[in-house]
């Protein structure tokens, strides 16, 4: 075994990025990757300066208007990090350990509905996540609403989006519109 | 609930093409697709079973769809399935995703694109924090539930403290809360 090339692959940001999303995942109960999105942004932004402030809201906004599961935001910020090896390694390392943790579960035959304890667990998981969703949506908004245009403009989202039943991606093109004709 | 379904089988390849179908039918989250085709078009789950599921997939780590994938995936064809159904789940739209990362590289510096991405993120994060106060107004009026979503918001959102530190220390504090108060 060449130990250099090792070392070359382990310190490579591709395999740090990896191995931090993988452990991330495969503990994030309570909200999945949206609630752990500050330590995502922590981990690629403030400690490891891969990827601008900027270049992290973008691709959580474009993962948005894309078709799938919302957690894939970490394919784009793969791709930030690694080009499309990190979209590539970033997504298998999202979907696999929550997958082989949940297999594991059934498999160990626990998959049944049981006991006022595991009902609690439930329940109490429910604000834990409105916490860690208000967190991340506080977190992002900060890197974002930099000026009070677009402070404004979120804000007005958010009581459209509690007040009626418009689909979030009409506000998400409403929102490149404004912003490229630069009312922003 | 998940074990390997006694009734109807499905074959892998059924659950690959159908959760591709969910995958890039759901923009900006994929639950009603998930719901309409499990419950209403394929009838592979009745509404109580997906309830429970979906419930389920909720105290497991990762993303709820993943899990979800995963246990419908393998009650009806087991492990081939799971990997199925997860492949179907972000296959598709990781492909997209590319495509989407390739333009970014190439226009994302232009000063109209740039202004257009601050637009859809001051969007996106509207969208975050609606999603997040609508749960806190569906919490049951008691302090306590508002208690725990406060102190994860600030340890979270505004101390910026580790999510696995917080969560072992406010998961146990939580489920002793809301069992005490039964």
């Amino acid at each position: 075994m060449d130990a250099a090339w090792i070392g070359a692959l382990t310190s490579s940001a591709l395999w740090q990025f990896c191995m931090h999303i993988a452990l991330l995942s495969g503990t994030a109960i309570g909200g999945g990757m949206i609630a752990v999105m500050p330590d995502v942004h922590r981990l690629v932004v403030e400690t490891n300066h891969w990827v601008s402030s900027e270049q992290f809201t973008s691709a959580f906004a474009m993962a948005q208007a894309s078709p799938g599961p919302n957690f894939l935001y970490i394919a784009l910020i793969g791709w930030q990090v690694a080009g499309w090896k990190g979209t590539i390694a970033g997504s298998i390392a999202v979907a696999l350990p929550p997958a082989l943790v949940c297999y594991a579960v059934i498999r160990l035959g626990s998959g049944r509905e049981s006991g006022a304890l595991q009902k609690a667990f439930r329940r109490s998981l429910v604000p834990l996540s409105a916490g860690l969703l208000l967190a991340s949506g506080w977190v992002l908004a900060n890197t974002v609403d930099d000026s009070w245009r677009a402070a404004l403009m979120t804000i007005v989202f958010v009581v459209v989006l509690l007040r009626t039943r418009v689909h979030p991606l009409w506000l998400i093109a409403l929102g490149a519109l404004l912003g490229g004709l630069g009312l922003l | 609930m998940v074990a390997p379904a006694e009734a109807a089988r499905v074959s892998p390849w059924q659950l690959y093409v159908a959760f591709s179908r969910m995958s890039l039918g759901g923009f900006g989250g994929v639950f009603p697709m998930v719901y309409r085709t499990l419950v209403e078009r394929t009838r592979w789950l009745n509404h109580t079973d997906f309830a429970a599921t979906w419930a389920f997939g909720q105290m497991l780590p990762g993303s709820v769809v993943n899990n979800v994938a995963t246990m419908v995936g393998y009650r009806y064809a087991g492990a081939r399935g799971a990997i199925a159904a997860v492949l179907g789940l972000i296959m598709w739209p990781v492909l997209v995703l590319l495509a989407v990362g390739t333009a970014y590289a190439t226009v994302g510096d232009l000063a109209p694109v740039r202004r257009a991405l601050t637009g859809m993120s001051a969007a996106a994060v509207g969208l975050s924090m609606a999603t997040g106060i609508k749960m806190l107004r569906n919490l049951p009026r008691r302090w306590r539930h508002f208690a725990i979503a406060a102190c994860v918001f600030i340890a979270i959102g505004l101390l910026r403290l580790p999510f696995l530190g917080v969560f072992i220390i406010a998961a146990p504090v939580s489920v002793w809360l809301i069992w005490r108060a039964r």
